[in-house]
């Protein structure tokens, strides 16, 4: 078996009788030993639904999940003990130090790290006496991640792990889950941030209105995007709309946003190349030019708001 | 070039699975610090429960139909009903919502303890203060009036066993109608008052028409008292003999019976409507 996770149709419907609402529909997804999926989608898209079954948190209404071969709900003690969760809000008990809350969850696991290990990680070591309800944001997020890792899992699931960091912050946990990567170990990833999937994740899917809507590759996924040309209005004088029209490579009319023109092409070469052309000859000044390919932001923000075809139940 | 991989990032290949024990113990030490760190909690899981129990026991001072080393067993009933009723009924409560809404169960689940695993943990140090309170109780109103002549300690183990796992599941039942901490302090008032005038330690229930008395005979306390003063006096909280050891099990039967069942619904109630995350 090389995929650790392997989910076909999954549905997770919540309510009962006639007030149901299809929060997952129908999802297939699998996650092979040592990648790392990230799972994006708007607020409401049933990313949280479907990790939560993943995880084995909740029962999925239908479908089969296995997780290490097994079904992570129904067969926790096997799936668990090489499972690390992070969970987007994290519940902690305010009065107990740092260390006394490891303590505490060292021993409800198979294997943990040692204690001072686990501190060190995740630079925690300093504030190792200190109870949780005097850390700052960043540094809870830090001490969720060390639960997390405690039990040294060949699985992890990282729900939103550097909301509320600081830029260094960010990096640390970045280099911490990359060292977990490198061993081999799995992660599934959720996440706002689009240019941390962008630099970390190995396969994304995009999620809306329950279903996966588009997954791959980075490069598969912005390889749909159409590029982007911008540059200030002004040149418009040298340089007409319709003779910008004409440009090759384009995949719609030229526009003026506000004060910029905006041209997008499915040849970002050729289309750039014919523009500095074209301003030469016409003695053109593109001021804040701005030349970009197909970005995932882009996508996210394509599929996130096209309506999705309804699901045969 | 080679590069060396930080060793510390691995993951774990041989797995010794805990057991639940393990787990439990794990997070009730845990508990026991919390406990001790609420003061308030502290304050009424340690005290409160002896407190009202002293009171008690100075109002029934004149109760002239216990004498001597019988009083010491009724005072163990008395103990028992309100270190059952505060220190593990309505103090844990309030600690399963607090658990509950600052999402800590929800932690503990994403791990390999389980949620109720997490909830029998939090209830350990309640229960354990309790256990205290009785041993100290009584030993306090032996030193005071004489040491009774225990006819059947396995039933005082029994009554207080199955008190302890009624409080512990009605607790956790009552999170169900009780939103928040504070509001802890009249959602637990109906169970609270009904268990502890029922309970036969408050004020005797001999007076009381016969109705009455068949309803009080079957709620979990009286049960458990009823059983407490058989193993320890030989007798009912009525003054009925019982006779010796083996004689105490016939007197015993329906009071078991009643206990065993509220252990059952109050179990079933806990599972039914104990719920580890805020509602959302």
């Amino acid at each position: 078996m090389t995929s650790l996770i392997e989910a076909h149709d999954v549905r997770r419907t919540y309510g009962s009788g006639s007030k149901t609402y299809d929060a997952v529909r129908g999802v297939d997804l699998t996650l092979a030993r040592g990648e790392l999926l990230a799972v994006l989608g708007v607020n409401g898209a049933g990313k949280t639904s479907l990790v939560e079954v993943l995880e084995g948190m909740a029962p999925a209404t239908s479908g089969t999940i296995k997780v290490f071969g097994h079904d992570p709900h129904e067969q926790r003690s096997k799936v668990r003990p090489r499972t690390g969760i992070m969970l987007q809000e994290a519940g902690f008990s305010g009065d107990l130090t740092v260390t006394e809350t490891l303590q505490m969850w060292s021993g409800t696991l198979s294997s943990p790290r040692p204690i001072p290990e686990a501190l060190d990680i995740v630079n925690l070591g300093h504030r190792a006496d200190i109870r949780v309800k005097s850390l700052s944001g960043g540094e809870r997020r830090r001490l969720d991640l060390a639960m997390a890792t405690l039990g040294r899992p060949e699985l992890l699931f990282l729900d939103e792990p550097t909301t509320g960091l600081d830029p260094a912050s960010r990096e640390a946990t970045w280099a911490v889950v990359q060292g977990m990567l490198d061993h081999g170990t799995s992660v599934l990833l959720t996440t706002h941030y689009l240019e941390e999937a962008e630099q970390l994740a190995d396969r994304l899917v995009i999620m809306a209105e329950g279903q996966i809507v588009r997954e791959g590759t980075v490069a598969q996924i912005t390889a749909e995007e159409p590029s982007r040309i911008q540059f200030d209005a002004a040149a418009l004088a040298q340089l007409p709309l319709e003779d910008l029209a004409g440009l090759p490579g384009l995949t719609r009319v030229p526009q003026t946003v506000r004060n910029d023109v905006v041209l997008t092409s499915s040849d970002l070469q050729a289309t750039l190349g014919a523009l500095l052309g074209m301003a030469d000859a016409a003695g053109a000044r593109l001021d804040n030019l701005d030349a970009r390919s197909g970005s995932l932001e882009q996508a996210f923000l394509s599929l996130s708001n096209t309506p999705v075809p309804a699901v045969a139940a | 070039m080679t590069t060396t991989l930080d060793s510390r990032f691995a993951p774990a290949t041989n797995h010794r699975p805990t057991g639940a024990l393990a787990r439990v113990s794990a997070i009730a030490r845990a508990e026991s610090r919390l406990l001790g760190r609420n003061k308030a909690s502290f304050a009424t899981g340690l005290l409160m429960g002896p407190m009202m129990a002293g009171m008690f026991v100075l109002i029934n001072l004149g109760n002239t139909e216990l004498l001597g080393a019988s009083f010491a067993g009724y005072v163990v009933c008395i103990v028992l009903t309100w270190s059952a009723l505060m220190t593990v009924y309505y103090n844990l409560t309030s600690i399963f919502v607090t658990r509950r809404e600052d999402r800590v169960f929800k932690r503990l689940s994403t791990g390999e303890a389980t949620q109720w695993e997490a909830l029998v943990a939090g209830a350990v140090p309640s229960v354990l203060i309790m256990v205290a309170h009785l041993v100290l109780g009584g030993a306090v109103a032996m030193l005071a009036f004489g040491v009774p002549e225990v006819t059947n300690l396995l039933l005082v183990l029994l009554g207080v066993l199955g008190t302890m796992v009624v409080c512990v599941a009605l607790a956790a039942a009552s999170t169900a109608f009780t939103s928040t901490v504070e509001a802890a302090q009249y959602s637990t008032l109906p169970v609270f008052l009904v268990l502890g005038m029922t309970a036969g330690t408050m004020f005797p229930l001999a007076g009381l028409p016969d109705a009455v008395q068949t309803v009080a005979s079957l709620t979990p306390i009286n049960a458990a008292v009823e059983l407490v003063s058989l193993g320890l006096n030989g007798t009912t909280m009525a003054g009925e003999a019982a006779g010796g050891f083996l004689e105490s099990f016939g007197a015993a039967g329906f009071p078991l019976l009643v206990l065993a069942a509220w252990c059952a619904v109050g179990i079933l109630l806990a599972r039914r409507y104990m719920k580890f995350e805020p509602r959302r």
